[in-house]
């Protein structure tokens, strides 16, 4: 058990030396014969009573008023359960099937794999141990529960991968049996399914590797003919040879697959298909399906649409990026959700919509040109006017994408992030709509592990929806709102929706309430006090040190926190106390 | 063992009178039958009703005075009589000085007695002597003085004949000492209550945690003595003794506090004539 104000302790315990001083220094109780007592006990009763504070006698009353006195203090000092604050426990899982020997610029897939492991284990905090396992065909436990890191490091540096091909789908049930509640599950693959079908929501899954077949669907077109519809899918091939090829899969807007015999290749059979509808669907998705080596890649589809479409605009935004879903929540008037409603802007990822805002107040785009680059190395541009703000308080400088698109700027923007390939981001302001556009995914980057990875995303919230108010953060230490002088507490409202309150002290209260990610109301003024997690941020968690207040169940039944009880306890001790003072003095 | 009186003290006191010897033959009551407009000059005494007496002897007066039926009776022609009630209780003796003092009052008032002719008795728990002589008086005062031991709580006398004049020296430390008072009050036909405390008992010097032992009960009190607890005590004191000297003055009998720190002349001044 620890205790989030200590400095309470330092007024007890010269408060329990001075009880226990007093104690031993008491004038002893000397005796006295008398005449007769009548006239003393008629004075007993009004003796007791205009003098509660006794001086202690025996003593186990002395004892009794330090327990008192030690729970009392023990309560005032915040106490917390360390049961919560357990060191760390990372399962890191490298993928060492074949597809991991892949060669790419950035190196092969296990040395980045390897890569990856070494910054996990480099950004996690003192106390956390490890657990490296790896999966080929099975599953293999390097090492369990570790904390040595030189040790761990050598072991990730022999990880290799092998020569027979993986099954990930194996790992979910041989995780869960060594996993506890306080593990995180780090799993580095390439394997194509990693994005493919679910996951335990709280796995973090790092995608590496690209497409293996440079086969790409540069687009499908239908005409209208005699007899239905004919369409074009066009195929472009690096010059592998087409017998390799993945196949091709029609799927309409009802997920309805369309006979393969419908889907001819030409006879060249190098780079377009033919196929021959009756009645086409108003949505048809052209596909190439991945291979075992293979991931899907955005430029492995083909949307057509039967009406004229219109351009979408499309960020990719992975459903595991709380950040942003965390950092929406403190603008006025917008929703999240998960499903599309009205939305009049919605971001989604290349084929999931996963948020909608019910009110255009921002957007982020990402346009349909790609130029991927691999692994470019970000540097700031030079921002002036409001687009300035984006650049507060964080330093972009070297940070890395894996893979990000050359954009054009237009005429309205400013560049923001660029490389030496070109422009990955640009803001300004589109017919008088703040504009922030991306080149790459947010989370193919490593700006999440950037300790000011909050302040950019609360840079690009500001900048495209001011707030009413502009509350200065710091991430990683406590936001101070100044508050008018009121003696009652605090209530703030946590990201669940739960209820807490804050005893005021000072002026200013201090709000460290690190136990949930997401947005904090004060006063009806909200406010971002911890978008920042632990498996992006290389900022010790302050909830390492100072744990949540929360109790085991075997300790809080009834709801009371362990504080809570210290204080049930010490008021209970001191009614005891003061009834034993009153009989030990009373007339016997 | 130093004297009880010195030289000084005794030949002041063989030049000091009790109230009859130096008012009246006869004895006090008399001379006070008198000044009431009495049926006669004869010497008279009260004494407590019994069976067989003549009702028309009943004195009324003294009879709703006391709560006791009070007959008139011829006092026998005899000499005076003092008789002096000693308490030897524990409670007298806590204090040496205390004590000391109650014997010196004894002491005085049987040499002012003896010193001209009159017989003193001295009367406590454990001894009832008469005596003539001024110097046997003085032996015995010194004999209980050394030796007087008992433990138990005092009690008045009953069945005593009258004496001219009674004292009772006592701290009346007693739970009853009313009913005490009104048994004293029959036993002379003038009462005197000398109120006899140590100077730890008006002002206790006691300070902080204490624990009071009661010197006849054993019973144990512990208590914090401080400034209020002092003031407390003396407000309490101070309506005790007033109770007690109230109570007297009902009775008919006088009342005089001897403190231990007192000197015996100026005690005795208001006694001895």
């Amino acid at each position: 058990m620890s205790f989030r104000d200590g400095w309470v302790w330092w007024l007890a315990i010269p408060l329990l030396i001075a009880m226990a001083i007093w104690h031993l220094l008491r004038p002893r109780a000397t005796r006295h014969i008398v005449p007769s007592l009548q006239l003393w006990q008629q004075l007993l009763h009004e003796q007791t009573s205009t003098r509660p504070w006794y001086p202690p006698t025996p003593w186990w009353l002395l004892l009794m008023r330090l327990l008192i006195v030690l729970l009392l203090a023990g309560a005032a000092a915040n106490p917390t359960v360390a049961a919560l604050s357990t060191p760390l426990h990372r399962i890191i899982i490298i993928d060492t099937s074949a597809s991991m020997q892949t060669i790419e610029p950035a190196g092969s897939r296990i040395a980045q794999a390897r890569q990856i492991a070494t910054q996990i284990v480099a950004t996690s905090p003192p106390a956390t141990t490890f657990s490296l396992l790896t999966i080929d065909h099975d599953v293999t436990l390097r090492a369990s529960q570790i904390s040595d890191r030189n040790y761990l490091a050598t072991l990730i540096d022999a990880v290799h991968a092998q020569t027979v091909a993986g099954d990930i789908t194996i790992l979910p049930a041989w995780v869960a049996a060594m996993r506890g509640r306080t593990s995180e599950v780090f799993l580095v693959s390439d394997d194509p399914r990693l994005t493919s079908q679910p996951w335990p929501a709280d796995w973090h899954l790092i995608a590496i590797g690209g497409p293996v077949a440079n086969q790409s669907i540069q687009g499908c077109t239908f005409t209208v003919g005699p007899t239905g519809w004919d369409g074009v899918i066009r195929v472009e091939s690096d010059g592998a040879p087409f017998a390799t090829a993945r196949t091709l899969e029609l799927v309409d807007e009802n997920n309805r697959l369309y006979d393969a015999t419908t889907v001819t290749p030409r006879a060249d059979a190098t780079s377009e298909w033919h196929v021959h509808l009756a009645e086409p669907p108003i949505l048809l998705h052209a596909r190439l399906t991945p291979d075992a080596q293979d991931a899907l890649a955005s430029d492995d589809d083909c949307w057509w649409q039967k009406t004229t479409p219109t351009p979408l605009r499309v960020a990719v935004y992975p459903q595991t990026d709380r950040f942003l879903a965390a950092a929406l929540r403190i603008l006025p008037n917008v929703v999240v959700t998960n499903q599309v409603t009205t939305a009049d802007v919605v971001i989604q990822t290349d084929t999931t919509t996963v948020l909608s805002v019910t009110i255009p107040l921002w957007q982020i785009d990402v346009p349909s040109q790609h130029a991927p680059v691999r692994l470019p190395l970000l540097q700031p541009g030079i921002l002036h006017g409001d687009e300035s703000t984006l650049d507060h308080d964080i330093a972009i400088a070297s940070s890395q994408v894996l893979t990000a698109s050359v954009l054009t700027p237009p005429l309205w923007a400013q560049t923001w992030l660029q490389s030496s390939a070109g422009v990955h981001a640009y803001a300004g302001r589109n017919n008088g709509v703040a504009t922030v556009v991306f080149g790459f995914a947010l989370t193919n980057s490593d700006l999440p592990l950037r300790s000011d990875f909050p302040l950019l995303v609360r840079n690009v919230l500001t900048y495209l929806a001011p707030p009413r108010i502009q509350p200065s953060y710091q991430t990683g230490a406590a936001v101070v709102l100044s508050l008018a002088p009121n003696p009652l507490p605090v209530i703030y409202e946590q990201p669940a929706g739960a209820a807490a309150r804050i005893i005021p002290r000072a002026r200013d209260v201090v709000l460290v309430d690190v136990t949930k990610t997401g947005a904090y109301r004060v006063n009806d003024t909200w406010v971002v006090a911890n978008l920042w997690a632990p498996a992006e941020s290389h900022v010790n968690r302050p909830a390492v040190s100072t744990p949540p207040s929360i109790a085991p169940s075997w300790l809080a039944p009834w709801g009371l926190a362990i504080g809570q009880w210290l204080l049930l306890l010490g008021v209970l001790g001191l009614c005891g106390e003061r009834w034993l003072t009153w009989y030990l003095r009373r007339v016997t | 063992m130093a004297q009880l009186l010195s030289a000084a003290e005794s030949a002041w006191l063989t030049r000091m009178q009790l109230p009859w010897q130096g008012i009246s033959p006869h004895g006090l009551s008399a001379v006070r039958a008198a000044r009431q407009g009495g049926r006669s000059n004869e010497p008279e005494l009260l004494r407590p009703y019994q069976m067989g007496d003549d009702v028309r002897r009943v004195d009324w007066a003294a009879t709703q005075r006391l709560q006791h039926a009070m007959v008139r009776q011829p006092l026998p022609q005899s000499q005076g009589q003092l008789r002096i009630v000693l308490d030897t209780s524990p409670s007298m003796r806590i204090d040496p000085t205390k004590w000391w003092q109650a014997l010196r009052v004894a002491a005085a008032l049987g040499v002012v007695a003896t010193s001209h002719g009159d017989t003193a008795q001295l009367w406590s728990d454990d001894l009832s002597s008469t005596y003539q002589r001024t110097d046997a008086w003085i032996s015995l005062c010194d004999h209980v003085y050394a030796t007087a031991t008992t433990a138990q709580p005092f009690v008045m006398p009953r069945q005593l004949p009258p004496a001219q004049l009674a004292v009772w020296c006592s701290d009346l430390w007693h739970t009853d000492w009313t009913t005490q008072l009104v048994q004293f009050a029959t036993m002379a036909q003038t009462g005197m209550v000398i109120h006899l405390l140590s100077t730890i008992e008006i002002s206790p010097p006691l300070a902080g945690d204490v624990t009071l032992i009661d010197s006849e009960t054993q019973q144990e009190y512990t208590v914090t003595v401080d400034a209020a607890l002092h003031a407390r005590y003396q407000a309490v004191f101070t309506t005790w003794q007033a109770d007690i000297r109230h109570e007297c003055h009902r009775l008919g009998l006088g009342y005089l506090l001897v403190a231990t720190a007192d000197d015996l002349v100026t005690a005795l001044h208001e006694v001895l004539l």
